[in-house]
């Protein structure tokens, strides 16, 4: 009996059992129904008298409107004022004939809507409800801009500040050196820089808007609770009345194709890795039968989220980044191919080894079916959940519109997606995958990896570029009999020489370095022999302070004060004796001629500056000015060697010697100091060293 | 309250639909079914979060959203997720001090697959030492990128141990690198054994879906696994009034000093709450609030400012936060913010004033329910907190009942400087110099 009673739970235990795996086996992931129908029917679109084109995107799940004004304006030569036209396009909000900035915010905020406007474009959105005040405004800012001068200067200023922001950032570097190489002369190639921002006027930005804005070349999208009959109202009611007129019409040729595999080089002292990017123009349209084919052949070789050729290989297999990647983008002018990634210093040639190896094994080795099927449902995926976004809705459509698509093209576009094969994905790669005549850009440690890269290019040679994707000139070559002492010797006479040097017994500069909105201004004073105080000062009071009077000195931060002592009172004191540079001998000073490196385009000396505690700097001259362009030092930090430059320019005469008037900095931090005045022998209140 | 703007609300705002239902081991089950996109959204909410560890094992609730993702008896180490991808699917996870949130976004057609991986995790996870390892030193890596070398990445941590003394949110969901460094395999299988059980959790299936078939598949996933244990860990702590402000610095790896403050307020769903929260937009929600036009614009002394109610199951709190611009004395920046709230606290505010912020809140309401995704999320917390899946529709009264009077009030009782607490957030270079000064 006892034996039976424990039989029974044990038997009907694994009845129980088989009788839930036969319903339900747990051990592989369930099959997958018939894929979904994408339904995208094209949306409806009517033409006011004056030529606007509007497109309807009914979506009614929830009573919220967004509306999307585009001028299709060809692009634009901008030349010294480059940057004009966004400017025109982001200042359409900040004021119009008859409100200013803040009552168009409050507008916005009253009825809970968003409005932004940018070059050549509008967004608003909001409740249905308020749909009528939304187009209200949005058309008013369409039409009646004043783009008033203050905001102007302020949207300059916070441009020059983001420039400055990104100008040590390697990776805007390089987007920007490549945009200038891939499309030279065309004006994608054109890039806003502070001398073009400065050039950019109200008159400007009145005369695109008032060429440009005009709704024969322009598309209304209207989204969401909205139907056709309201929009058409609507539309008619608030942009009627905007007057259409000729706007100018502009062709570029297609920028050149590189003969053979080029190098460019970037310098970057302090880089500690290197940016590549490889990269060319592609002729590919939207819409074009390749278009399909190609994103998916660029899936396969840089995209996806580990899988992509690129991904395994330089980050899987070999560590050598944390994200390698390629974009194969469509244009209606011209369209790009670029790959990239950064990597470190070291590993730079062989990882552009790797590259051109798996763009050139996309071109020869047919793709996995695995790993096309993978492909293509990460496409079909991305697309049905882009689609849930009305936006998205809006976008296609308005493409079909502006590139003449065929109506179903994305109602067809998974069917295409499907049919592509291994043979197709490698055809396409052969055509638009290009390792024979990229460009391949490195940012980074010339020093370095010059040498190493070399081999990548048809004929073995690196072209040095600038910062701002301009040929760097060669250094020529130190002259034979040129000393360290006589470069010196030469910037004290192209600064004034030595006599009027010597009859500088104070200095005070008052300098300002921009920050966001913002403006800090620096005040330095110094008196020889070794006064010296620096104060930073913001809205015209004093928020830091560093002080020393021949002896000692302190630093006062947010009303805090701090006695210095020790190093840093030894590094002070030296750093406070004026024109140091008269007598390096004397202070035991050491210095040598280091050879010649090109500076901002022109060649210059460096020289190693040893100074006695041992801390070396590079100091750069100008060959042709005899002028300091440009010191260089290297730190070793917990976190590493870190490298800092500051350069030196627009050079001004005060009482007989040249100062300069700007000073750039980069390294850990990056910004620019702009001089506004300096007095020389004026005398200084003794307080001041205090 | 007007019974216009009610009324024309009422015409404009269609309801979200949806069916919801128990299985017998006590899974609740949403369904919305909305085909304008062939999408599906698989998501489990789990009634566990941070406030739920023992003290003692502080940032298990969010150890447990990596641990997830290792794998379960069918499920292979590293797979998890990539089913997902090669279905063309989104996967992540989240986890509050109050829940813990899991989803899938797949094709349609893919449904099951989604259910058969939430299923898994509830069923049987993985919870060994190899994954439990690996996992420890993600999550201790985490809490070095996101909370220690990120700038104010330490701000919640320190807000809410100076915030509360007894109740458990004086700790945060990242918890203790000890605790879950020293924490035993048992210690993992006990948690999961208590709180991954279908009686704590709320499975929504929402998107392009036939609501019968999802009904039946989600009995065919769900209904045999086993229900858990009724009486787990819910604290019942009530943490007590507040006698006098809090003040404190903390030196942080920093450029810019902050302001945070932090004052008590009433739990999510609470009357108040919701009038607490129309106070925070008229302070700083769009360029035309109050606090935004006098800090940024008008007297430029701040680059951001913003006051945020947390959204707490338990009463939580209402953080200020301000980024002074370079050089302002973060003082002086404060001195505004109380003024600002001083005013809220004398003065009723304008009738267009509140017009405009029902206006913000109604739009905010209808947009934050503008994906699948969204809607799933936000109905899975209606019914975790509240059960009470209908106030994804009906919350909106809620915040039109607020009146002035209610502002102003609200104002007063939560908004007093005893009832809170001020950080300032200064660079580490200011703590050298302020201690070499008292030597």
């Amino acid at each position: 009996m006892k034996l039976f009673k424990y039989f029974i739970p044990v038997v009907l235990l694994s009845l129980i059992a088989s009788v839930s795996t036969a319903q339900l086996d747990r051990s592989t992931p369930p099959e997958a129904g018939p894929a979904p129908k994408i339904q995208f029917d094209n949306p409806p679109s009517f033409t006011l008298d004056n030529g606007l084109e509007v497109i309807v995107v009914e979506n009614h799940e929830l009573p919220v409107v967004h509306f999307q004004l585009t001028v299709d304006a060809d692009p634009l030569r901008e030349g010294d004022a480059k940057g004009y036209v966004a400017a025109a396009g982001n200042l359409l909000r900040n004021g119009t004939e008859n409100k200013t900035k803040s009552e168009i915010d409050q507008e916005v905020d009253f009825i809970g809507a968003d409005l932004y406007t940018y070059q050549n474009g509008i967004y608003a959105s909001g409740l249905k409800k308020h749909a009528g005040r939304i187009l209200d405004l949005m058309a008013e800012v369409t039409m009646q801009p004043v783009f008033p001068k203050e905001e102007l200067d302020k949207y300059k200023k916070n441009q020059i500040s983001n420039l400055a922001a990104g100008k040590t950032d390697p990776s805007q570097i390089s987007q920007r050196v490549a945009r200038r190489l891939r499309y030279g002369n065309h004006p994608y190639g054109e890039l806003q820089t502070e001398a073009t921002i400065e050039e950019i006027t109200r008159e400007k930005c009145m005369e695109y808007h008032q060429t440009y804005y005009k709704p024969n070349i322009s598309y209304l999208v209207m989204m969401g609770d909205i139907r056709q009959e309201e929009a058409r109202e609507m539309a008619e009611k608030y942009y009627g009345d905007w007057q259409q007129g000729e706007v100018p019409e502009h062709q570029y040729d297609f920028p050149q194709t590189n003969s053979g595999r080029k190098v460019a080089l970037v310098n970057k002292d302090d880089a500690v890795q290197s940016v590549i990017s490889i990269t060319y123009p592609v002729k590919l349209r939207p819409g074009d039968d390749d278009a399909i084919p190609a994103r998916l052949t660029n899936n396969i070789l840089g995209g996806g989220v580990f899988s992509g050729y690129l991904m395994q290989n330089l980050r899987e297999d070999k560590g050598y980044t944390y994200g390698a990647r390629s974009q194969l983008n469509s244009d209606p002018l011209v369209g790009y191919f670029r790959a990239g990634a950064q990597v470190g210093t070291e590993v730079t040639d062989s990882a552009i080894h790797e590259f051109l190896y798996e763009m050139d094994r996309i071109r020869t080795e047919p793709v996995e079916k695995e790993h096309l099927k993978m492909a293509k449902s990460a496409m079909t995926g991305s697309f049905a959940r882009s689609l849930e976004d009305s936006r998205t809705m809006a976008r296609y459509a308005l493409n079909t519109k502006r590139y003449d698509l065929p109506d179903d093209y994305y109602a067809t576009y998974l069917q295409k997606a499907e049919q592509v094969s291994q043979d197709k994905v490698q055809k396409t790669a052969r055509k638009y995958v290009r390792p024979d005549q990229a460009t391949v850009l490195v940012v980074g440690n010339k020093e370095k990896v010059q040498d190493k890269i070399a081999r990548f290019a048809d004929k073995e040679e690196v072209a040095l570029y600038t910062r701002q994707g301009e040929p760097v000139r060669e250094a020529a070559a130190v002259p034979e009999g040129m000393t360290a002492q006589k470069v010196i010797e030469n910037s004290i006479q192209a600064m004034g020489g030595r006599e009027n040097l010597s009859r500088v017994k104070d200095i005070q500069e008052t300098a300002s370095v921009s920050m966001g909105p913002r403006t800090i201004v620096i005040k330095t004073y110094r008196e020889k022999p070794n006064k010296m105080a620096i104060q930073t000062m913001m809205n015209g009071s004093v928020v830091q302070e560093q002080v020393f009077d021949g002896e000692k000195g302190h630093v006062t931060a947010m009303g805090q004060t701090q006695e210095l002592s020790g190093k840093q009172l030894e590094t002070i004191e030296f750093q406070a004796r004026m024109h140091k540079f008269l007598r390096y001998d004397e202070l035991g000073v050491k210095l040598s001629l280091e050879g010649t490196e090109t500076v901002e385009g022109k060649t210059a000396y460096k020289v190693k500056v040893t100074n006695p505690d041992g801390v070396v700097r590079y100091d750069f001259y100008d060959v042709d000015s005899g002028l300091k362009v440009k010191t260089k030092q290297t730190v070793t930090s917990p976190q590493g060697e870190r490298t800092s430059t500051q350069t030196f320019s627009d050079y001004r005469e005060v009482k007989g010697v040249k100062f300069p008037f700007r000073r750039d900095v980069s390294g850990m931090r990056s910004m620019t100091v702009k001089v506004d005045s300096i007095q020389v022998n004026e005398g200084i209140e003794g307080s001041v060293f205090q | 309250m007007t019974f216009v703007g009610l009324t024309a609300l009422q015409a404009q705002s269609p309801k979200i639909q949806f069916e919801e239902f128990d299985l017998d081991n006590g899974l609740h089950v949403i369904l919305h079914e909305d085909h304008s996109t062939p999408i599906v959204a698989v998501s489990v909410m789990y009634h566990v979060g941070s406030k739920n560890e023992d003290p003692n094992l502080q940032g298990f609730a969010h150890f447990f959203e990596h641990l997830m993702f290792e794998g379960t008896k069918n499920i292979e180490r590293g797979e998890y997720s990539r089913y997902v991808e090669k279905a063309g699917g989104t996967l992540n996870a989240n986890t509050s001090s109050d829940r813990t949130y899991y989803y899938e976004i797949l094709p349609s057609n893919q449904l099951e697959l989604g259910l058969w991986l939430e299923s898994e995790r509830m069923l049987h996870a993985k919870v060994d030492s190899v994954g439990v390892n690996t996992q420890k030193k993600v999550v201790i890596e985490e809490k070095k990128q996101n909370y220690d070398n990120r700038p104010y990445g330490s701000l919640l941590i320190e807000m809410m141990k100076r915030a509360y003394e007894k109740h458990p949110y004086r700790w945060t969901t990242i918890g203790d690198p000890d605790h879950i460094r020293s924490a035993s395999i048992q210690d993992f299988q006990d948690f999961y054994d208590e709180f991954y059980v279908p009686n704590n959790a709320v499975l929504t299936i929402a998107g392009d879906i036939n609501k019968d078939e999802a009904r039946s598949l989600a009995e065919k996933y769900f209904a045999d696994i086993p229900r858990g244990p009724e009486d787990l860990y819910r604290p019942q702590v009530k943490e007590p009034v507040k006698q006098k402000q809090v003040r404190d610095t903390v030196y942080d790896n920093i450029q810019l000093p902050a302001v945070i403050q932090g004052y008590h307020i009433p739990a999510l769903g609470t009357d108040d709450y919701y009038a607490v929260d129309m106070l925070a937009s008229l302070l700083s929600e769009g360029q035309s609030s109050r606090l935004h036009r006098r800090l940024v614009d008008q007297e430029e002394l701040a680059m951001q400012v913003m006051l945020m109610p947390m959204d707490m199951e338990d009463p939580g709190l209402a953080l200020t936060f301000a980024l002074p611009n370079v050089g302002v004395d973060p003082k002086k920046v404060e001195k505004v913010m109380d003024e600002e709230i001083q005013r809220v606290r004398n003065e009723l505010i304008s009738d267009r004033e509140l017009e405009k912020l029902k206006n913000q809140v109604e739009s905010q309401l209808v947009q934050q329910n503008s994906s699948i995704s969204q809607r799933a999320v936000n109905m899975a917390r209606k019914y975790t907190y509240f059960e009470n899946t209908n106030l994804i529709n009906t919350e909106i009264e809620k915040y039109q009942a607020v009146d002035k009077q209610d502002i102003k009030r609200v104002a007063n009782k939560y908004f007093r400087e005893d009832n809170r607490v001020v950080l300032y957030y200064l660079p580490e270079s200011q703590k050298k110099s302020t201690s070499q000064l008292n030597k």
